[in-house]
C-alpha cells in the first residue's frame, strides 16, 4: 500500500470511484500512483470522479480459490475493466441472482459499477450493463 | 570481449517430482557437489555463488546461507540471491558469465533448489502463490496466479478469434517430449481431449494446462572456457538480456504486450542470431498460454498462430523449432523457485550431444525464462 492506494480505497468506502488524470499529458491512470506514469509529472495529477462505466477487456471464472472470503462465492468472475484508454481495473463481475438473462461475459461487454461488502470492507464490483443490445 | 572467455563447464540435476523427506538444503548439497565434480573441480575452486530464493527452506540472505552451509563462505568474492521468480536461474546464469568474463570471479556456481511439493502442505504452496498477487489491486478481488495467466489467455484467444480449447495442443506437445525423457515426472501419453476434459482451474485454463508443483534442484558451474575437466563441457553464452513491461496484471493495461518481446529482441540482436539460426529452444512453460505468447513474442511463429504451429508439430523434435525437449515445466517438473534451471541444464545437454531427446547437431540454443505473469523476462543464447 502507498498513500495513493489508501486514498483510493478510502473513497471507495464512501462509494466514490476515483481515477487519476494528468492535466499535462491527459493520461487517465489506474492503479493510482505518486505521479503520472507517462510524463512522470507529480504536480499535474488530479483525482477525478469516474462514472463507473466501462468495458470488459478480459475475464476468467475461478473454480477453486485459496482466499477464505471467496470460498462462499465460488465459482466467481474476475474481470479487467477498461475505465478509460489505458486505464484498466481488476475487479469482479457479480451475478444478479435470480435475474433473467444472466450469462457469461464477453470481451467488449459494457459494465456498470456496483459495491459489495466483503470481509468487512466495501469493494467495487461490476455488473453487466442493462439494455445491452443483442449481438 | 570474447564470448568464449567463459563457459558452462559443469552441470548437475537432482531427481524431480515428489521427494518426501528431502529438504531444500539436502538437494542443495547434492547438486552442488555433483556439479563441481562434473566440472572436474572441487568446492574449494569456487569464488562466486548465485542462487534463486526457494519458496520452502529459504534464508533472508539465501546465497550467503548456502555458502555457509557448503563451507565455502570465506572464499566467496560474490554472493547473490536472485528474486525474479521463474526468471531467476537464467538471469543468474547471465550474471555468472559477466562475473567470469570481467575477472571478478574465476568459477561461479548457479544453484536453484526448492521443495514446495513435499516441504509444506500443498495448500500452503498454493497460498504462497496467491500471496504473490498485489495486496491493493489484485488480492481484494480473489486473484490467483492461475487467474492472472487466465486473463492473458482469454484476451489472447479473443484477439485472434481462437477456439476456447486451442491452447490444449501445448501440454500435449510437452508430454510427447517427456515420454522420451527418463528424467521427466509425467510420462504417460496425453491427448488434447485429456487436457480439455481436465477440470477448469480458472477459465479458459484447465488443470493440465497448469504446470504441477514439484521438488527438485540443479546447479551449473561457470568458469574460464576450457578450465573444466579434460572431457568436460564448454558451452558459451552469446548473449543475455532482460525485459519488463509490468509486474502485476493489474498494471498491465494492454494485455497483448509482455517484456518477452523486449528481452528476446535485445538478446537476439546482441548475439546477431535470428530464429532460423536456432537449433533448439527452451522456453518457460508455466502454463499453456505462457509458451504460446513466448513463441509469438520471440517471432518463432506469427501472432495468433502458436496453437496451430504447435498442433502441426512446429515444436516437436522433427519440427522447425524443437522446444522444451525435456518435457518442460508442464511435464518434466516445475520446482517452485528452482523452476527454469532444468531448461538451462537441458540446453547444455543438447549442445553437448547428451540429451535424451537429442536434436542432431544442435549448436545454438535459445532460452527464455519469465517470473510472475510474464513480468520478469530473461532471454539468453547459448552456443555449443
Ligand atoms: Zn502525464
Amino acid at each position: 500500500m502507498d498513500a495513493a492506494a489508501a486514498y483510493w480505497w478510502e473513497a471507495i468506502r464512501e462509494k466514490r470511484l476515483l481515477v487519476q488524470r494528468c492535466t499535462s499529458c491527459s493520461l487517465v491512470q489506474h492503479p493510482p500512483g505518486p505521479w503520472c506514469r507517462r510524463c512522470r509529472s507529480a504536480t499535474t495529477l488530479e483525482w477525478t470522479p469516474h462514472p463507473g462505466t466501462g468495458r470488459i477487456v478480459s475475464f476468467t471464472e475461478v473454480f477453486r480459490t485459496t482466499y477464505p472470503e471467496f470460498q462462499s462465492e465460488l465459482p466467481y468472475w474476475i474481470v479487467m475493466i477498461e475505465l478509460a484508454p489505458g486505464a484498466v481495473m481488476v475487479s469482479n463481475l457479480v451475478r444478479a441472482d435470480g435475474e433473467a438473462g444472466n450469462r457469461a461475459p464477453r470481451i467488449g461487454d459494457a459494465v456498470e459499477l456496483a459495491y459489495r461488502e466483503r470481509g468487512g470492507t466495501t469493494v467495487p464490483v461490476f455488473a453487466l450493463a442493462e439494455q445491452e443490445p443483442a449481438r | 570481449m570474447s564470448t568464449r572467455e567463459a563457459a558452462v563447464i559443469g552441470i548437475a540435476e537432482s531427481e524431480v517430482g515428489r521427494l518426501p523427506g528431502v529438504t531444500t538444503l539436502d538437494l542443495t548439497a547434492q547438486v552442488a557437489s555433483a556439479a563441481v565434480a562434473d566440472a572436474g573441480l572441487d568446492l574449494g575452486d569456487l569464488d562466486g555463488l548465485i542462487t534463486t530464493v526457494p519458496i520452502v527452506g529459504g534464508f533472508p540472505r539465501h546465497a550467503v546461507a548456502v555458502a555457509e552451509y557448503l563451507g565455502i563462505a570465506e572464499q566467496m568474492r560474490h554472493c547473490q540471491s536472485v528474486s525474479l521468480g521463474g526468471a531467476s536461474a537464467l538471469a543468474g546464469l547471465v550474471d555468472a558469465f559477466r562475473l567470469v568474463r570481467t575477472g571478478a570471479c574465476r568459477a561461479v556456481m548457479v544453484l536453484a533448489a526448492d521443495t514446495p511439493r513435499s516441504g509444506q502442505d500443498r495448500s500452503a504452496s498454493v497460498s504462497a502463490f496467491s500471496a504473490m498477487r498485489h495486496a491493493a489491486w489484485e488480492q481484494p478481488f480473489g486473484m490467483l496466479n492461475a487467474s492472472a495467466y487466465a486473463l492473458l489467455a482469454q484476451a489472447y484467444l479473443h484477439r485472434f478469434g481462437l477456439d476456447p480449447d486451442a491452447l490444449a495442443a501445448i501440454p500435449v506437445s510437452m508430454r510427447e517430449h517427456a515420454v522420451g525423457n527418463p528424467r521427466a515426472s509425467y510420462r504417460d501419453p496425453l491427448s488434447t481431449s485429456d487436457v480439455t476434459a481436465s477440470r477448469l482451474v480458472s477459465s479458459p485454463l484447465h488443470l493440465l494446462e497448469c504446470s504441477p508443483i514439484s521438488d527438485g534442484a540443479a546447479a551449473l558451474i561457470i568458469g574460464r572456457a576450457g578450465s573444466g575437466s579434460a572431457a568436460g563441457r564448454n558451452v558459451g553464452l552469446l548473449s543475455g538480456a532482460q525485459g519488463y513491461v509490468y509486474d502485476h496484471v493489474a498494471y498491465a493495461g494492454d494485455l497483448s504486450r509482455t517484456g518477452c518481446r523486449l528481452s528476446s529482441r535485445r538478446a537476439m540482436e546482441e548475439a546477431a542470431v535470428g530464429v532460423d539460426d536456432v537449433d533448439v529452444a527452451l522456453l518457460y512453460d508455466s502454463y499453456s498460454i505462457t509458451l504460446a505468447l513466448e513463441l509469438e513474442e520471440i517471432g518463432i511463429c506469427p501472432p495468433g498462430q502458436a496453437p496451430d504451429f504447435v498442433a502441426s508439430g512446429g515444436i516437436s523434435l522433427q519440427g522447425p523449432m524443437p522446444t522444451n525437449t525435456h518435457g518442460g515445466l508442464l511435464s518434466h517438473a516445475h520446482c517452485g523457485y528452482a523452476a527454469g534451471i532444468h531448461h538451462i541444464t537441458e540446453a547444455v545437454r543438447q549442445l553437448t550431444g547428451e540429451a535424451a531427446n537429442q536434436v542432431a547437431g544442435a549448436r545454438i540454443a535459445l532460452l527464455h525464462a519469465e517470473g510472475g505473469i510474464l513480468s520478469a523476462n530473461c532471454t539468453a543464447v547459448l552456443a555449443g
